[in-house]
């Protein structure tokens, strides 16, 4: 088998009022088979519009898309039995009990009843099973959405901000459970613009930015890519630390002041420099009599990759 | 896809709007039965009553009578073909609703999540026509049954049964079978329709809408043709069952059953087609 998801060139756009609205602009995207995909974006990138061209919910205007090696929306049917998807909101009809609901749902494929309960405890849901759709909090509807999804027991799993309105033990189940199907070899391939949450549950990331494709790799890929920074203080005060930054802009190093040493009084730079070349900055201070108090390498977080690949989406993939 | 039809059916009778119509039906029968039978005398006939006006310094005017002896003893045998007519017209707009509301109300609920279950549209779609007409012929053989057997029970305690025998109740089940098949066509004109709409309120307006056009448009030379050619006219006739007025010619020329039966039909047909259609170009939320 190939990828999971494929999408080559996909474009859609809306006319609106103003003009051509562009949703879509040329998206490619591969998401592999087994683990969990990440798709990252900002509001308004184009992950929701995305994920509903991948489901068969709207139409393209430009480009393909394939499910499991079938065309969509031509060939969605012959696999749709291995494929759940939650997008946008939970769509459940409000008068409807939740177990209502997912019953309907299992019925028109034939599943077997029992999943309906089976579902609802993966979720946590049994007890208000009885209840009515309309009476449920955000949280509660997307774990409803989320057994959905799982009634199918499927090979790939597109879930649209699972974590939405999820109170913090919530949140934390659905990571676990993310992480569970993932390692079981499934796919799950799950948009959200909560950077910590998918940087604790994703293996790869995929990151769009104005309705394109500006950056795919593994986590650990994006934490060790970019400029490598280390922070600098020196002894000696305040004085002390505007003389080091001369001497390191002199040496070739030139640094700016850390963000976060605001309430230090002496101040600490950043440096552009792997950490690995650490000693060539002791060495041009301490030749000048300034001296190193403190020199710690400063980790990549997911948010500056995610600011650093959608600040420039014209520079393509990474 | 029958189990696809089966799901739909179950989901249209688990609809609020649909039990609440079938109660709102069901509970004017009982209604109107408890007041006939209330208001059934134990005579055949009231005695007519008269009344005579005089104005001062005139002469007296005749007496005249206000009102013709009544025999107001339910008769289900004499009565219950009339009651059919008059209980499959409101039926009819019942089950534009009951089948508006299948698709209609879907479409800012579950549809979206329906389809990652179900991706073929028409389908979907085709499931979901069926079923909006197996459940409104179904509600409406419950609720002309429940009437008949209201009327049934009246009569047999204030009034008459004779009449019913056999001959009259094949009759009446091929009436009750006529409504059934009425109803099941609104609703299933009614969701085709909905799927343009979108709205169940928007669907029920556009039919109410085409039947108030067919009154003005009988008053036009050329509405003649549109009249017995719309969809609305032929569903109206085939629920009724006759085609002659005395003040109105409401069905525009329609004269037959048959015809009512084929026009009817071929909207049906016609918008099936029409509302599978554009139900697959649509984009789902």
């Amino acid at each position: 088998m190939g990828a999971a998801i494929t999408v080559e060139g996909l474009r859609k756009e809306y006319s609106s009022r103003h003009g051509k609205v562009v949703a879509l602009g040329g998206l490619d995207l591969t998401v592999p088979v087994g683990g969990v995909f990440g798709f990252l974006g900002a509001n308004g990138a184009g992950k929701t519009t995305a994920i509903r061209a991948i489901v068969g919910h709207l139409r393209p205007s430009g480009g393909t898309v394939s499910v499991l090696d079938h065309e969509v929306p031509g060939q969605l049917a012959k696999v749709i039995d291995r494929v759940g998807a939650l997008v946008e909101q939970p769509a459940f009809f409000p008068s409807f009990t939740g177990e209502r609901n997912l019953e309907l749902l299992a019925r028109s494929r034939g599943f077997p009843l029992r999943r309906v309960d089976e579902v609802l405890h993966t979720v946590n849901l049994s007890e208000r099973a009885d209840s009515r759709f309309s009476t449920y909090s955000l949280g509660m509807r997307q774990r409803l959405g989320v057994a959905a999804v799982l009634l199918k027991d499927p090979e790939l799993l597109i879930l649209d901000e699972p974590a939405n309105g999820l109170d913090p033990p919530g949140i934390l189940e659905m990571r676990t459970l993310l992480r569970r199907l993932g390692a079981e070899g499934r796919t799950v391939f799950v948009s959200s613009h909560i950077l910590s949450e998918v940087e604790q549950t994703a293996d790869r990331l995929g990151i769009i930015a104005h309705g394109r494709a500006v950056a795919t790799g593994t986590v650990r890929e994006f934490l060790a890519g970019g400029v490598s920074r280390v922070r600098v203080r020196v002894a000696g005060g305040a004085d002390a630390t505007d003389a080091a930054r001369q001497v390191l802009q002199a040496a070739g190093y030139p640094s700016t002041s850390a963000p976060d040493a605001h309430d230090d009084p002496d101040g600490a730079l950043v440096v552009e420099l792997a950490i690995e070349r650490a000693d060539e900055v002791t060495r041009a201070l301490a030749q000048h009599d300034l001296w190193v108090r403190e020199l710690s390498p400063i980790e990549r977080t997911l948010e500056d990759a995610f600011l650093a690949a959608t600040a420039e989406p014209e520079a393509g993939g990474q | 896809m029958t189990r696809l039809v089966g799901t739909e059916l179950r989901r249209f009778f688990a609809r609020r709007t649909v039990r609440g119509l079938l109660a709102f039906a069901l509970g004017l029968v009982a209604f109107i039965n408890v007041v006939q039978f209330a208001r059934a005398g134990t005579t055949p006939a009231t005695a007519p009553q008269s009344v005579t006006f005089s104005n001062p310094g005139s002469e007296p005017v005749s007496p005249f009578v206000t009102s013709e002896p009544q025999d107001r003893r339910p008769k289900v045998g004499g009565t219950f073909e009339g009651t059919i007519r008059g209980v499959n017209m409101a039926l009819v707009v019942l089950a534009f609703v009951a089948g508006a509301t299948l698709l209609a109300a879907d479409y800012g609920a579950s549809l979206g999540t329906q389809l990652i279950f179900e991706p073929r549209r028409v389908r979907l779609f085709a499931a979901k026509w069926l079923a909006a007409g197996i459940g409104a012929a179904l509600l409406t053989l419950a609720v002309l049954t429940a009437a008949g057997a209201a009327q049934w029970v009246i009569s047999a305690a204030r009034g008459s049964t004779a009449g019913v025998d056999a001959a009259w109740l094949g009759h009446r089940a091929v009436d009750e079978l006529r409504g059934a098949g009425a109803c099941a066509l609104a609703a299933m004109l009614a969701l085709a329709v909905s799927a343009f709409t979108r709205r169940t309120v928007g669907t029920v307006a556009a039919l109410f809408g085409a039947l108030i056009a067919v009154r003005f448009l009988l008053a036009v030379s050329w509405g003649r043709t549109v009249v017995r050619l719309s969809p609305t006219n032929a569903l109206w006739g085939v629920a009724y069952g006759r085609f002659e007025s005395k003040n109105v010619d409401f069905f525009g020329g329609l004269h037959t059953m048959a015809g009512a039966w084929f026009l009817t039909l071929v909207w049906a047909a016609a918008t099936l087609v029409a509302g599978a259609w554009w139900f697959t170009r649509q984009e789902i939320r």
